[in-house]
């Protein structure tokens, strides 16, 4: 039964195939190499790596046992397997999901079926052109199976009391995520800074979706279109001069609008009686769906290379990421080339082309200066400090303080998807954690997520957030011993270096140095009442930046 | 990448060139004739004095004019209540604020107000960033600002606190383009943030105890690394230290019955006592927010039970900066999004009105007793000079101390003025 | 299936119905908003307090035959409404802010009306020139006074304010007889005389009506009618704003709106009706939706119903006529909109409600011709098929 279950889940997960190794990881060493004109070091050790894939590939900190394992693997390409293992697993579409809904979403809101939309397509590994082109398509489907994929256009487009719906936000939006263009000071007129920006770029992107409306349907909102009758006119507001666009993406051709009779403009006209919104014939945004996320479509490409390449790495070879234009130019033209050209030959999978990055030796750079100092951020030489998400941040405070994580309750895999799979594929061990992850996942949020409508990249400390790991119970009572957590295990080792060890382990993910271990041992030998000490060691431990941090 | 959304370093750095060359835009705007002062000059200016405050009442929805500071009585729109005589002679107020009129030579009252966004959604925001040219950049709310601008005062109180009806918390969207740093602490219903108390079991010792192995975690970690963001982590956790240790501040059982009676048992008249025990224990910006004034109906029958609850408060907390000899240096600010309209319409109610409307502020050096502008004779509009929100932001950065004209913010290499180009200091009411 | 007993019942309903449904027959269209209106005892004058601070004045005029015609024709029809026969004669000019309380004496001759700044006055209101007062009481209340009654004789009056007071006044002399001070400085924004004239009640922002004795003015009871008021936010909400007596004096009706929110107010417009003898609420009608808001004036008809005046949101608020024991109104007149007086006519069938124009509110500048335009309350009569 067990293999069987095995077999099945790794035939489900592989669909796309075995795949040889290619060469891009080692291109990307060398270009990086090339560049900074000297050469990388050796990549970090298995401690620091094991946290970091870990992190950036299931969404959370590997338990005590993962760690030990890995550790004491002593294949040659131990990295390699557990990259692919990672990426095959249901835990990186719990990954996916939460940074791609972070970064399309933007913390606008939260939405259970559109969460459940990005976690279906990534457990199948849809194609990232594929998932872009259903965004942006935003309509269920014939068969709702896509069904929550409109939330994208749903929180830009809901009104909020007085404020209108965000049109200009959606078009920025669009340019942002998919184009890699902040088009916004285009708007009114040719962009005053960047030469490559125009404002027939902004107004031919924005004709696509400026039809789009929403519709309520029942308790569901149907992304609707009114019908498109005439090109889009605009005019700069310092000269004045009217122009028109049709539908058009930045740098290239406009789509004519064609003309309808009058009564034939809709495929289905609006019905009143059975509120429904219609269908035109003529769908600009459709025409954007079929047109933005193609091979030939060089903005899409690169810009897909340069922010999966962020999510790994720390930063954009062209950054900030939505910044394409000839005067911010990549810090490494032809590795992005490379890196497009790959994510196009290999159709968009994402599970492969975040496999190339994470085995590259620059993804494995130690996160510490080279003894030369400090190296500037766009070489790369040294691997940056990344801010964890809230929500990995959450799923990091609870395996690391020996709790359960279940993708079945995290709503990631179905009871009956979870039944073919084995039972450690499905949850971490540990302790069953006092509350739901719904529960952690939402305040987690609260106390870090950044403000809505900003990319959620800058590390920005706040009060609110300290004062909740001080103090907030959620937090405190995750210290506190219960069968099977940490807290229980370390009050069992009556040897204060081991249990320091163990919790170093569990919690950062390294051993401590000689400073540490002694400091720490003689702290738990000196305090009165040792589960009290356990306790603010542990507290330490999961406060310190280094626990905050990807690095 | 860019912590602000709108524009950002990269976009000014590189374009530099082409704006020298001369390019006009709306955003280009931003670079021309920009003077580098930075915000020093705005510390220069503190030295040895106690630090500059502000307590800014925020009446949501639009305090009416004619019910409040600039009464007409006997007029067609006038309504239907009484001027009644202040301490300030020849100055009128409405009868619903009698305990202002006998205090109203502490403070100022401006009556041309004439801003541009007859919206709340838009004009609550348009104000309380006091409607800056467009850059393409988010500005920040008021309190935001002056958080940024003269930082927290030495008290290591958090620099921005806003007490408010329903809930608190840490409020950061209102930073704009200075990022969450800035955000208020927002005191829901004058009470503590979440989370500001210390587990109830937890000894103070290994309170400490906890902090002295966190920092030695980190010490191990910031060896051979960049330490910036260590540094911004221990920038918050001394804050959120600062905070707990004034834990007091908010036990409500130090506040006597004769103070909250002085203050009025009204949500407004205890959020102003919460309000002025910040001020005093050093906040930099307390905003203290009354929701409710948006009186489309009933205007006047809303006004008589609204205004001298407002009244009451402001006059109290004036009384106690008076004595306290705070109002030297507590620059004072009660105001809406706009006023109402003059017209009364079929729900006896008054519409929105950002025609002409006033303002009433003093304090921190301001003109005592001034009465600045004056509208028409049925106070539909401005027969004076018309002073918009960009000319009261000016007047209020140069009494607490910053050269409003010159100083700018760094938005990342983005030099922004810190108030509208086109609009000035109003010079009466300086002095 | 309808038994025949309730056919029966129905029938007559129906009956009543048309009976009673009245026809708008004509309009005036005074350029200020109106507070209050009242007919003269004689029938011939029509008077109405004012924004403006003065009471506005009409005189019948029976419109000559031709006259008659042209109107017919169309010429001085306002929307398909002739103006009705009423001259407007000078105004009451002594008051200051808004006239909110207006009554006539009920042997004619003398009007009493007062204003927003606590000025009450009592004056002639025949004769072409402008009325002067007979006397006058410039403080009668500390600010606004927001209603008066008469007593069934006429010999005395009593004014509520919102100082908290209410005041008894002897109507020929002007002496102040009593005040009364059981609101706890409460807004008194009602008050009513019991036709028997042996009592007063008074209601308040709280929703308390307080029953004096007169004209002793000792406090005998309180009824509760705390279901029209509300806090909501800073805001006290709603509170009596009418208070009406039955013809029989056996119910008292108590009026005003059940607040849902303050700011924007609204709230379902609503009577109290109570049983005086017991003192208990025996009915509760609702008139609209809660953004109806307020019920403004209130009249009872002998017939058995009872005219009501609404206004809320800008367009809302009617002339509602009310069967009593009845669900719902069997008349809602179509035309005014956002009604804040009535007056019934002693002699004919006609009933005048004040309306407010359409489209009074709107956000910021808005001008006519380059002005800035105030609102009105055009004058709606309505008339009943006459007697027999």
């Amino acid at each position: 039964m067990r293999t069987a279950g095995l077999l099945c889940w790794f035939v489900v997960l592989c669909s796309a195939g075995a795949w040889a190794a290619p060469p891009l990881e080692e291109v990307i060493d060398q270009k990086i190499e090339q560049r900074a004109g000297r050469t990388l070091r050796p990549a970090t050790d298995d401690y620091e790596f094991l946290r970091r894939v870990y992190l950036d590939l299931a969404g959370r900190v590997p338990t005590l046992a993962e760690l030990e394992q890995f550790v004491g693997d002593s294949r040659s390409d131990k990295r390699r397997l557990l990259i692919q293992r990672l990426l095959q697993s249901p835990w990186w579409a719990h990954r996916m999901s939460e940074a791609i809904n972070v970064m399309l979403i933007e913390r606008r809101g939260e939405d259970a079926r559109w969460m459940a939309y990005l976690r279906r397509s990534f457990l199948q590994n849809k194609p990232w052109d594929q998932l872009v082109r259903e965004v942006l398509a935003g309509t269920p489907g014939p068969e709702g199976d896509l069904e929550g994929v409109e939330f994208f256009y749903v929180v830009r487009l809901k009104r909020y009391g007085q404020v209108p719906p965000d049109q200009d936000g959606l078009t920025r939006d669009v340019g942002r995520f998919f184009l890699g263009r902040d088009l916004e000071c285009a708007n009114c007129h040719d962009h005053p800074f960047v030469d490559d920006y125009k404002q027939l770029d902004y107004r031919g992107l924005h004709a696509f979706t400026v039809n789009t409306f929403l519709h309520r349907q029942g308790n569901k909102w149907v992304v609707a279109e009114r019908v498109m009758n005439a090109p889009l006119e605009f005019a700069s507001v310092f000269d004045k001069v009217p122009h028109t666009t049709g539908p058009r993406l930045p740098g290239g051709k406009a789509f004519p609008v064609p003309q309808f009779d009058k009564g034939q403009e809709y495929l289905e006209p609006p019905d009143r009686k059975k509120r429904t919104p219609g269908v035109p014939r003529f769908s600009p945004r459709k025409l954007l769906a079929e047109n933005l996320p193609v091979p030939g479509n060089r903005p899409f490409v690169l810009n897909s290379a340069n922010r999966f390449w962020f999510l790994m790495l720390g930063r954009g070879l062209v950054h900030p990421l939505d910044y394409f234009h000839s005067d911010n130019p990549p810090s490494h033209p032809e590795l992005l080339d490379e890196l497009g050209r790959t994510l196009v030959e290999e159709r968009f999978d994402l599970r492969r082309y975040l496999a190339h990055l994470a085995a590259s030796r620059t993804y494995q750079q130690p996160g510490t200066w080279p003894k030369t100092g400090p190296t500037p951020p766009e070489t790369f030489l040294t691997f940056h400090q990344k801010p964890l998400s809230p929500e990995q941040l959450a799923a990091a405070v609870l395996v690391a303080t020996g709790h359960r994580l279940d993708l079945v309750q995290m709503g990631v895999l179905a009871p009956k998807q979870a039944k073919q799979l084995p039972a450690e594929a499905v949850r971490t061990a540990g302790a069953s954690p006092p509350r739901a992850w719904s529960e952690y996942r939402q305040r987690f949020q609260k106390a870090f997520a950044g403000p809505a409508k900003q990319a959620e990249v800058d590390f920005i400390p706040a009060v609110k957030g300290t004062l909740f790991v001080m103090n907030d119970p959620l937090v405190l009572e995750l210290l506190e011993p219960r069968p099977g957590n940490l807290s229980a295990r370390l009050l069992e080792q009556k040897d204060n270096a081991q249990a320091v060890r163990t919790a170093y382990l569990a919690v950062l993910c390294r051993l401590p140095d000689k400073e540490e271990q002694r400091e720490m041992a003689s702290y738990l030998a000196s305090h009165p009442d040792r589960a009290r000490a356990v306790k603010n060691l542990l507290w330490a431990l999961l406060a310190s930046v280094e626990f905050r941090v990807n690095h | 990448m860019n912590r602000h959304p709108r524009c950002n370093a990269e976009q000014h750095r590189l374009s530099r060139r082409r704006v020298l060359q001369g390019a006009l835009g709306l955003c280009a705007g931003a670079w021309w004739g920009l003077r580098h002062r930075g915000l020093s000059a705005a510390f220069a200016a503190e030295g040895k004095e106690p630090p500059r405050q502000v307590l800014f009442v925020w009446l949501d929805g639009g305090l009416s004019q004619l019910e409040s500071w600039d009464p007409k009585p006997g007029t067609q729109f006038g309504g239907p209540f009484r001027a009644i005589a202040t301490s300030v002679p020849g100055l009128h107020i409405c009868e619903l604020l009698p305990e202002m009129a006998k205090r109203m030579h502490h403070v100022a009252v401006v009556r041309s107000v004439s801003t541009k966004d007859n919206s709340h959604s838009a004009g609550v925001p348009r104000i309380l960033r006091g409607d800056p040219k467009n850059r393409g950049v988010v500005y920040p709310y008021l309190g935001s600002a002056v958080a940024k601008l003269l930082g927290p005062c030495p008290s290591g109180m958090p620099p921005y606190i806003w007490v408010k009806p329903g809930s608190g918390g840490f409020i950061d969207k209102y930073a704009g383009f200075l990022g969450p740093k800035y955000g208020a602490l927002a005191l829901g219903e004058g009470r503590p943030p979440q989370n500001l108390l210390p587990p109830k079991d937890l000894p103070e010792q290994d309170l400490h105890d906890r902090h002295r192995l966190r920092r030695l975690v980190n010490r191990h970690f910031v060896a051979g690394r960049n330490a910036q963001i260590n540094d911004a982590y221990e920038h918050a956790y001394h804050m959120a230290q600062a905070l707990m240790s004034r834990r007091k501040l908010f036990d409500e059982s130090t506040i006597s019955d004769e103070e909250r009676d002085r203050y009025g048992r009204t949500q407004i008249g205890q959020h102003m006592i919460v309000a002025r025990r910040m001020l005093e224990a050093g906040a930099r910006f307390v905003q203290v927010t009354s929701y409710g004034w948006d009186t489309h109906g009933d205007n006047f029958l809303a006004h008589r039970s609204l205004v001298p609850k407002f009244d009451r408060a402001l006059a109290a907390v004036i009384d106690d900066l008076v004595a306290s000899g705070r109002i030297e240096h507590t620059l004072i600010i009660a105001m809406s999004e706009f006023g109402r309209t003059p017209r009364i319409n079929g729900h006896v109610g008054r519409d929105h009105w950002p025609e002409a409307w006033s303002v009433l502020t003093g304090g921190c050096g301001l003109q005592r007793g001034a009465v600045i502008g004056a509208t028409d004779q049925q106070g539909v509009f401005v027969k004076t000079e018309p002073y918009d929100i960009g000319h009261l932001f000016h007047t209020w950065f140069t009494a607490l101390g910053i050269d409003s004209q010159h100083t700018e913010y760094d938005n990342n290499g983005q030099p922004l003025p810190i108030a509208h180009d086109d609009c000035f200091p109003i010079k009466e009411l300086l002095g | 299936m309808t038994t025949k007993p309730e056919k029966k019942a129905a029938d007559a309903a129906e009956a009543f119905r048309q009976r009673w449904t009245p026809k708008l027959t004509g309009r005036l269209e005074p350029d200020r908003q109106i507070a209050r209106l009242r007919f003269t005892p004689c029938g011939k004058f029509l008077l109405g307090g004012g924004y403006d601070g003065t009471v506005w004045r009409w005189q019948y005029e029976e419109p000559p035959q031709e006259e008659n015609a042209k109107q017919s024709e169309g010429k001085s029809r306002r929307r398909g409404v002739p103006e009705a026969p009423w001259r407007p004669l000078e105004r009451f000019k002594s008051h200051g802010g808004w006239v909110t309380a207006l009554e006539v004496h009920p042997q004619g001759g003398i009007a009493f009306s007062a204003d927003s700044w606590g000025r009450l006055c009592a004056w002639g209101y025949e004769g072409p020139q402008e009325p002067k007062p007979r006397w006058q009481q410039p403080q009668a209340h500390d600010g606004w006074i927001t209603d008066m009654a008469l007593s069934p004789d006429g010999r005395h009056l009593a004014t509520a304010g919102v100082d908290g007071t209410v005041a008894l006044w002897e109507t020929g002399s002007g002496k102040l007889l009593r005040r009364l001070e059981g609101h706890g400085g409460s807004e008194v924004l009602a008050v009513a005389f019991h036709p028997r004239g042996d009592a007063v009640v008074s209601g308040d922002l709280f929703g308390r009506v307080l029953h004096w004795e007169f004209p002793s003015g000792r406090k005998v009871r309180e009824l509760d009618a705390s279901a029209l008021y509300k806090l909501h936010r800073l805001q006290d909400c709603g509170g009596v704003r009418v208070l009406r007596f039955a013809p029989d004096g056996k119910r008292l009706a108590v009026a005003g709106t059940r607040p849902n929110n303050g700011a924007t107010i609204q709230g379902v417009p609503t009577v109290l009706l109570f049983d005086w003898e017991s003192g208990k609420p025996h009915a509760e009608l609702s008139l609209g939706p809660k953004n109806e808001c307020f019920v403004c004036d209130l009249l009872f008809h002998e017939a058995g119903f009872l005219a009501v005046a609404t206004s809320g949101t800008p367009g809302t608020g009617r002339l509602h006529l009310h069967r009593e024991g009845e669900e719902k109104p069997f008349f809602t007149a179509r035309g005014p909109i956002n009604c804040h007086a009535l007056a019934r006519h002693p002699k004919w069938p006609l009933l005048v409600v004040a309306g407010t124009n359409s489209g009074s509110n709107g956000n910021g500048r808005q001008l006519r011709n380059g002005k800035y335009v105030g609102n009105h309350s055009p004058l709606f009569f309505f008339q009943w098929a006459s007697e027999g």
